[in-house]
């Protein structure tokens, strides 16, 4: 039989156990949800939901848009502290929707933590949708946006072209881990080329260099981290929101400075006369 | 047109949103959002209430149905959000500053820079405000100490 001393000693070990665990699993949950393009009063929500399911009291975390740090005490010590460095990944949606599915199955009791473990890593691994159906709804998008934007059916029909091929190279530069910067400078640059060759190949129809641009640049255009940036900035998140704001301005700007270029250099080889 | 519009919108947004890889059982709902934005848009443009006027009603009733619907099917906001947004976000005034800078004309290229300031600054309203009519009806206690609304 164990003296009273190491019983108590043994249950401080097990809680805290436990608590580590659930925590590490906060932490990855997060970690997931963050990079995957999920706000930040999501991120605080889940772990919270986590905490609330196991038991678990005591927890502190901050999120940044890039960052997690969670801290735990069981009114004695610390037993958990951790700070984990998320970098900026791309858009997925549905992971985000899959994680935000498991914290609500966690907290209403249908999943215990090794269940969990095993859907979080699951929801990670799962593919995105078939790249071929990716690249044609973005040429489909563009080309009906351009049409929302008063363009005629032909340009709608090269705008479908240019949506697809610069959604697949979006798609490439994912792969390969090709900088932000360069893919937008690039994309900005190549649509506005793709643009001017189907003005200037003398096609048998009306064609007008804007509503062209203005459809196929869409693909590139900073939606989710616009529009996450103001629902950071309306939940008090400044420092997140900030960041992701300018994030979207800067994708702007690179796409501006890609198309100007080329636009300019036209300008210049045809003498100075832009439409 | 309007008809036609409101086609366009619904087809560009489920476009949108299977580019950024929304399960595919939310696309008929992402549909409707797309739809909703898109005829307010255009009746408000019909209406002649002006491009800013008329993408902040666009937003702001965007935004109301995104946190409805995410209330009714239980997924986060943003899937609905984005791909009913991407159509009012102003890609478009972006590439006429560019265009306008080019050309030397600095009278029109700032008037679309403001133009596009004013778009994306109502879209923001936009949002904020059905951010906070429905924070209202969500209160609920946190573990957290710290947390209060500000």
């Amino acid at each position: 039989m164990l003296k009273e001393k190491e019983r108590t000693e043994i249950h401080v070990q097990d809680t805290s156990d436990k608590m580590s665990k659930v925590l590490e699993f906060a932490m990855e949950a997060s970690r997931v949800l963050l990079c995957n393009g999920a706000e930040i009063f999501r991120v605080e929500e889940t772990v919270e939901h986590i905490c609330r399911r196991f038991d678990i009291k005591g927890v502190d975390t901050f999120v940044l848009s890039n960052g997690i740090f969670i801290t735990a005490h069981d009114g004695t010590k610390e037993v958990f502290a951790r700070v984990k460095h998320v970098p900026m990944r791309g858009i997925n949606l549905g992971i985000v929707t899959e994680v935000n599915n498991l914290s609500r199955e966690i907290s209403s009791g249908k999943v215990d933590l090794d269940e969990a473990w095993m859907i979080l890593k699951k929801i990670e691994k799962m593919p995105p949708n078939n790249n071929w159906f990716r690249i044609i709804a973005s040429g489909v998008g563009s080309a009906t946006f351009a049409y929302l934007l008063g363009a005629n059916f032909w340009e709608c029909m090269l705008t479908v072209l240019s949506g697809m091929l610069l959604f697949a190279g979006v798609i490439f530069a994912e792969k390969h881990n090709i900088s932000k910067i360069l893919v937008n400078l690039l994309g900005g640059a190549f649509i506005t080329i793709l643009a001017l060759i189907y003005c200037n190949i003398g096609l048998p129809f009306v064609l007008r260099q804007d509503k062209l641009l203005v459809g196929s640049i869409l693909p590139l255009v900073p939606g989710v981290a616009f529009t996450n940036s103001i629902r950071d900035i309306a939940r008090s998140d400044f420092l997140s929101g900030t960041v992701k704001m300018i994030d979207a301005l800067l994708v702007f700007v690179y796409i501006a400075i890609g198309v100007g270029t080329v636009l300019a250099g036209f300008d210049g080889l045809r003498g100075g006369m832009l439409q | 047109m309007l008809v036609e519009g409101m086609i366009g919108a619904l087809i560009s947004a489920i476009g949108f949103a299977m580019m950024l890889d929304t399960p595919k059982k939310y696309l008929p709902h992402v549909g409707l959002v797309g739809i909703i934005g898109g005829a307010i848009y255009l009746l408000s443009v019909q209406m002649s209430l002006g491009n800013v006027a008329a993408s902040f009603l666009s937003a702001f009733s965007v935004s109301l149905v995104s946190q409805i619907l995410a209330r009714v099917v239980k997924t986060p906001v943003t899937i609905f959000l984005i791909a009913g947004i991407f159509p009012t976000v102003p890609g478009a005034g972006m590439y006429r500053i560019v265009h306008y800078v080019i050309a030397g004309d600095n009278s029109m290229a700032s008037y679309y820079f403001f133009e596009t300031l004013k778009v994306a600054g109502v879209i923001a309203l936009g949002i904020f405000f059905a951010d906070a009519i429905f924070r209202i009806f969500t209160k609920k206690k946190s573990i957290f100490q710290r947390r209060e609304l500000t």
